[in-house]
C-alpha cells in the first residue's frame, strides 16, 4: 500500500461528514446578512475556494523546491497533482465569484476590481504550468524546469496578495483580517466549518489523484517485467510526471 | 437534529435564491465531473491490471505443463 493510499477511506468519510456540516451550518445557522441578505450565502463556497485555491499553489512551489533539494520524484508528483488540484479548484472560485458579483454588483467581472484581476492573473499564469511540462519531451527536464516555474508562481501568491490588500481601493468586502474580521460568531463558525471542509476535499481529491498516478506507474513497471520493454506501449508526450 | 431544521431560519428563495443556487451547483457539478474522470481511470487501471493478472496466470500453466516430466515410452509399453 503506497503512502498515498494509506488512510484514504477516513479522510474521505471526514471529509463527506465536513462538507455536509457545513452546508447545514451556512444554511440553517448561519443569520441572513444585514446588507446583501441570503446572496450573502455564495461567501461561504466562493472564499473557501479561493483561500485553498492560492493556498494550494504557494504549496506547489514548496514541494518543487523540496524535488529540487532532494531530487526525489515523488515531490515532483506532489507538486503537480497540488497544482492542478489548485486550478480546479481556483476556476470553481472564480465563477462562484462571478456569480456572486452579477448578484449584488449587477455585473459577471469588473476590471476595475484589484482582487478579481489578481487572482484571475495568478489562475492564467497557473494556467501555462501544464503546457510547459508538456512542451519537454525529457523528463528529467520536464521536473527541474516545472519546479522552477511552480517555485517562481508560487513565491508570487503571497506577494500578489498582500500587494492588493495594502491597495487603496476597497471594492471588494473586506471581511476577514488577522484580528478576526468583523463577521459575528455563527457567521464565523460556518465561515471556518466550510474553509475546513473544503481544506479536506482537497487534501482527499489530491491523495486520491497521487494514488492513481502511483498505481498507474506501478502497473506500468508490473507489465515490463512480466514481459519485458518490447511489450510496453510507447509513451506519449505527457504533462503529468511519469 | 429535528430541533435543529426546526429552530433554522426559513430560507428566502426568491431572486436570490437563483444565484446562489447556482453557485452551489456549479461547485457540486465540477466535483461530479470530477470523480466521473477519477472513476473512468480506475476503471482502466483495473482492466490492466486484470490482463497482467490473465498473463501472468496463463504463463504459470506454461511453466508448470513444462517442468511436468514426459512419460517414458518403454515404461509405456
Amino acid at each position: 500500500m503506497t503512502t498515498h493510499v494509506r488512510h484514504l477511506r477516513g479522510l474521505t468519510i471526514a471529509t463527506a461528514v465536513m462538507l455536509t456540516v457545513s452546508l447545514a451550518l451556512v444554511f440553517f445557522y448561519a443569520p441572513l446578512d444585514a446588507e446583501q441578505g441570503f446572496i450573502q450565502k455564495i461567501f461561504y463556497i466562493h472564499v473557501p475556494l479561493a483561500i485553498v485555491s492560492l493556498v494550494g499553489f504557494t504549496l506547489g512551489g514548496a514541494f518543487a523546491v523540496a524535488y529540487l533539494r532532494t531530487g526525489n520524484r515523488v515531490w515532483d508528483m506532489r507538486s503537480y497533482c497540488v497544482i492542478h488540484m489548485s486550478l480546479i479548484f481556483s476556476v470553481g472560485g472564480l465563477l462562484a465569484g462571478s456569480i456572486w458579483a452579477k448578484a449584488s454588483w449587477g455585473h459577471w467581472w469588473v476590471w476595475s476590481e484589484p482582487t478579481l484581476v489578481s487572482y484571475l492573473i495568478v489562475i492564467l499564469l497557473f494556467c501555462t504550468y501544464q503546457p510547459l511540462r508538456f512542451s519537454i519531451e525529457d523528463p528529467e527536464r520536464q521536473s527541474r524546469y516545472a519546479a522552477v516555474f511552480a517555485i517562481v508562481c508560487g513565491a508570487f501568491v503571497p506577494i500578489n496578495f498582500i500587494v492588493v490588500r495594502l491597495s487603496t481601493q476597497f471594492l471588494h468586502p473586506r471581511v476577514l483580517n488577522l484580528e478576526g474580521g468583523n463577521l459575528p460568531n455563527s457567521m464565523k463558525l460556518a465561515f471556518y466549518t466550510s474553509l475546513l471542509a473544503i481544506a479536506l476535499l482537497f487534501a482527499t481529491l489530491m491523495r486520491y489523484e497521487m494514488a492513481a498516478k502511483e498505481t498507474r506507474i506501478e502497473t506500468r513497471r508490473l507489465r515490463r517485467r512480466l514481459l519485458g520493454d518490447d511489450a510496453l506501449r510507447p509513451l506519449g508526450r505527457s504533462a503529468a510526471p511519469q | 437534529m429535528i430541533t435543529f431544521f426546526a429552530q433554522a431560519p426559513a430560507l428566502p428563495l426568491h431572486a436570490a435564491g437563483k444565484y446562489v443556487a447556482g453557485a452551489y451547483i456549479v461547485f457540486i457539478l465540477m466535483l461530479i465531473v470530477y470523480v466521473g474522470i477519477m472513476a473512468r481511470r480506475l476503471h482502466t487501471n483495473q482492466r490492466e491490471i486484470q490482463e497482467l493478472k490473465l498473463l501472468l496466470e496463463q504463463r504459470e500453466r506454461q511453466e508448470l505443463a513444462a517442468q511436468q516430466p514426459v512419460p517414458d515410452s518403454e515404461q509405456v509399453a
